[in-house]
């Protein structure tokens, strides 16, 4: 069964629980008031309405029509012994009615949307309803009892029909929805894919917002503006989903894994240049690495030489790029200011996070050699596929 | 708890717009209007019923117009009622004229207790102050439930008043007295408890429906929010970039616009560095308004990305119903916990994943069977009772065939920092 339909049978049974506990306990409160029956039949309805709450109260608990039929067959009991005591007072007649048209038609709210439901509905309602016509035929001509009766089964059948149609249509347009969101969400993934794989476009505007944050001090005004700019119509162009021309595709997204390398150092070098800092390239200009170890690699640079620009007071850098058969390196050199490395706590976000964190995601790793006054040499490793 | 939970935390999630007006659409429209229609016609059966007996009643009414004054002004506010709506069909009744039309459902009721005054002994009892409190059934299900169920129970606390007051003379008619003055509350109530258990059903069901779009998404996917995110990074970047490139800001930057530049740079590198070991799990429930602040997940290898499709359904659908069977506000939410305890560094990709529920404020022999068989589709669980709380422990056999790129898994599983 979909879990849709147990949820709305969940509901149901709320509803005939309220439905058929008010009108067994109003019936109980009814045969209760003293002076209205006495002895064996006053044991009698009272056992009887407490038994009707008790079958309500089992029935509304899992369901099914077993219980159901307890529910009917106890009120039609109870209406019966009522209706043939001598003298029907207003009370009783009130615990009568209650029960023919409260307690025993609770159990249609469940039971009307079951397969075949309707026609059991009607037989158990038949059942009460004969039973109330036969005590009015033959004793007290009750009309109010008979309406408030048939009224009583409708309400209760139509409002659970009601419930049921509802759920249905409801149903079936959440699914529609449904499938409209997973449609919705791929496209957002592929957006988001598309803005993390242009990881080197990236990794030049954090640079240019680092700058930036630092009011911009250290580089020349025009470069500065220019880089900025070039950032800004980057980013849009990745935000139109424009055609990209060829060397931005590579920024982008660097998806041919051979030749790239070139270009990509290229794209660095350049910027850093226009930022003041010249960077010597050494060694293997092309690599077969996989995509995120050569964007974790490119990055993890990046970050270094930014450090390089910032830090060490000298406007000049080598990196040297070496490989073996399992390893490749690469080698941030200054002969700048130098530091302690003891002294940098290594919790400091900008190498921690930006070069550990992006290296060791591709199983790779970074030292860093300095003290003052001599340089720094930061050595990071990745290893091949 | 990693940085993203807290984030969730603070940021409640908002559904794509079109996704959230659909999910409006199917609780006023869809289903709504069925409901509406049929709570109206349940109204117009009670109402029928109380015109019968007021038929039935109106000889024993000694002098006057006997019932039908009531009956009268009920069918012109209903009237008015009905015209307006049919005239504003788009747009719901103005405010004002929806409360005069509830006010004024204090004239029949007046009228009838009146005209009723003092007959109880001989059995006239209210009928169309009993149907004012039916002509609220489809009221509530066109609008709010609260202020027609208290209409309800005012006009049920009048006629059970006016019952006691005249017990001296009537006797044992009181019952019936009473009866009717329950007669005129019950039909609303159950109305609303009907409408009120419709539109949570409704609620729950399309937010599940709408999360469940996670279960199929790659290990590593973004999630809407951590893309809408990045987007809007993305966007906020570009336009201080341009504003520098194109000279609106001046060079050295004054404080404020560094101070956003190094905020924006900070939340991208964040954003791009962390939330690789995000998974569908987090999405999930990040994105749900109902397990949002219910359910932690502690996922900090990122193993949920190694479950098959029918194991995050099983597991998606078992927090789901937990959650369903939560007693109203208990502290604590369901903790979540997903490790790979065979996570070593040789390149293989893990194939068993553990994963530990722990759950408060929920009655065990009150859960539904449903949520066992969804765990079971899971692994095999075992159950830890414990005195507040209990704890499903599930060992997850992940199906590294069937997911979607191991790989990629493998990435995420790695934490960086290790």
């Amino acid at each position: 069964m979909k879990r849709i339909q147990k949820e709305r049978d969940r509901l149901l049974r709320k509803l005939a629980r309220i439905y058929g506990l008010t009108g067994a306990v109003g019936a109980l409160l009814c045969v209760i008031v003293p002076g209205t029956t006495t002895g064996i039949q006053f044991a009698a309805v009272t056992l009887l309405s407490v038994a009707a709450g008790a079958f309500v109260f089992l029935h509304t608990e899992r369901g099914g029509v077993p219980t159901a039929v307890g529910v009917v067959a106890v009120s039609a009991a109870l209406i019966g012994v009522i209706g043939t005591s001598s003298a029907l007072d207003p009370v009783l007649l009130t615990a009568l009615g209650v029960t023919a048209s409260v307690t025993a038609p609770s159990v249609a709210i469940t039971l009307v949307v079951r397969h075949r439901g309707p026609s059991l509905v009607f037989a158990l309602a038949s059942v009460i309803l004969a039973t109330v016509v036969i005590i009015a035929v033959t004793g007290d001509p009750m009309p109010a009892v008979v309406i408030s009766t048939i009224a009583g089964w409708a309400v209760a059948a139509s409002l659970a029909l009601a419930l049921n149609a509802a759920i249905a249509s409801a149903s079936a347009r959440i699914d529609e929805v449904g499938r409209a969101h997973q449609a919705e969400r791929l496209a957002s993934e592929l957006e988001a894919r598309q803005r993390q794989d242009a990881r080197v476009l990236h990794d030049t505007v954090l640079a240019t917002l680092s700058l930036l944050a630092h009011s911009g001090v250290g580089v020349g005004v025009g470069a500065l503006r220019q880089q900025a700019g070039d950032d800004a119509r980057l980013l849009k162009q990745l935000r139109l989903g424009a055609p990209l021309d060829k060397t931005s595709d590579a920024i982008f997204s660097p998806e041919a894994e051979e030749d790239i390398l070139g270009t990509t150092f290229e794209s660095v070098r350049q910027r850093f240049a226009r930022m003041g800092l010249d960077v010597n390239w050494h060694g293997a200009g092309q690599l077969t690495l996989p995509r995120d170890t050569l964007d974790a690699l490119l990055g993890a640079l990046g970050e270094c030489l930014e450090n390089v620009r910032r830090h060490s007071g000298v406007n000049e850098a080598d990196v040297t790029v070496t490989d073996d058969e399992r390893t490749v390196r690469a080698m941030v050199t200054d002969a700048g200011n130098g530091f302690e490395p003891e002294t940098v706590s290594r919790g400091r976000l900008g190498y921690s996070e930006s070069v550990v964190g992006r290296l060791s995601t591709v199983g790779g790793r970074a030292r860093v050699f300095s003290s003052p006054g001599s340089g720094t040499t930061v050595m990071l490793e990745v290893p091949k596929p | 708890m990693s940085a993203t939970t807290t984030r969730a935390g603070q940021q409640p999630f908002r559904r794509p717009s079109r996704s959230a007006l659909a999910a409006g659409d199917v609780r006023e429209r869809h289903g709504g209007r069925r409901l509406a229609t049929g709570v109206t016609i349940t109204a117009a059966i009670v109402i029928a019923a109380d015109l019968l007996r007021a038929m039935m009643m109106a000889p024993f009414y000694p002098v006057g117009v006997g019932p039908w004054a009531a009956w009268l002004s009920l069918a012109a506010i209903l009237c008015v009622g009905v015209v307006s709506r049919l005239v504003s069909r788009a747009n719901p009744l103005p405010d004002w004229l929806y409360v005069l039309l509830l006010v004024a459902l204090a004239v029949p009721v007046w009228l009838d207790v009146t005209a009723t005054w003092g007959y109880l002994d001989r059995g006239v009892t209210p009928t169309a102050a009993a149907a004012a409190g039916a002509v609220l059934m489809p009221v509530a299900a066109i609008r709010g439930t609260k202020v027609p169920l208290a209409v309800a129970c005012a006009i049920g606390v009048v006629l059970a008043t006016s019952a006691f007051l005249q017990a001296g003379e009537a006797g044992e008619y009181i019952v019936v007295g009473l009866a009717v003055a329950v007669s005129a509350v019950l039909p609303t109530l159950l109305a609303v408890v009907a409408i009120n258990g419709f539109r949570s059903l409704v609620g729950r069901e399309l937010d599940l429906s709408l999360v469940q779009s996670t279960v199929s998404t790659a290990p590593s996917a973004v999630g809407m929010q951590a893309s809408e995110e990045l987007a809007k990074l993305d966007f906020d970047a570009e336009t201080l970039l341009d504003d520098v490139g194109s000279g609106r800001i001046a060079i050295p930057l004054p404080t404020a616009a560094a101070e956003r530049a190094a905020a924006v740079a900070a939340r991208l590198r964040a954003r791009l560095i962390e939330g690789r070991t995000d998974t569908w799990l987090k999405h999930a429930v990040t994105e749900s308004a109902y397990l949002s602040n219910r359910v932690v997940v502690d996922d900090a290898e990122g193993a949920a990305g190694l479950l098959s499709q029918q194991q995050r359904d099983g597991l998606l659908l078992a927090l789901w119903l937990l959650v369903g069977e939560r007693r109203k506000a208990p502290a604590e939410p369901i903790a979540v916990r997903l490790r790979c305890p065979a996570i070593d560094d040789d390149h293989t990709t893990p194939h068993v994943v553990d994963i530990e529920i722990e759950v408060f404020g929920v009655v065990l022999r009150r859960l539904d069977p449903a949520t066992w068989e969804a765990v079971d589709s899971v692994g095999r669980h075992v159950l830890v009772a414990e005195a507040e709380s209990f704890r499903i422990e599930i060992e997850c056999q992940a199906n590294t065939a069937s997911s979607a790129s191991a790989t990629v898994a493998r990435d995420a599983a790695n934490p960086r920092g290790s």
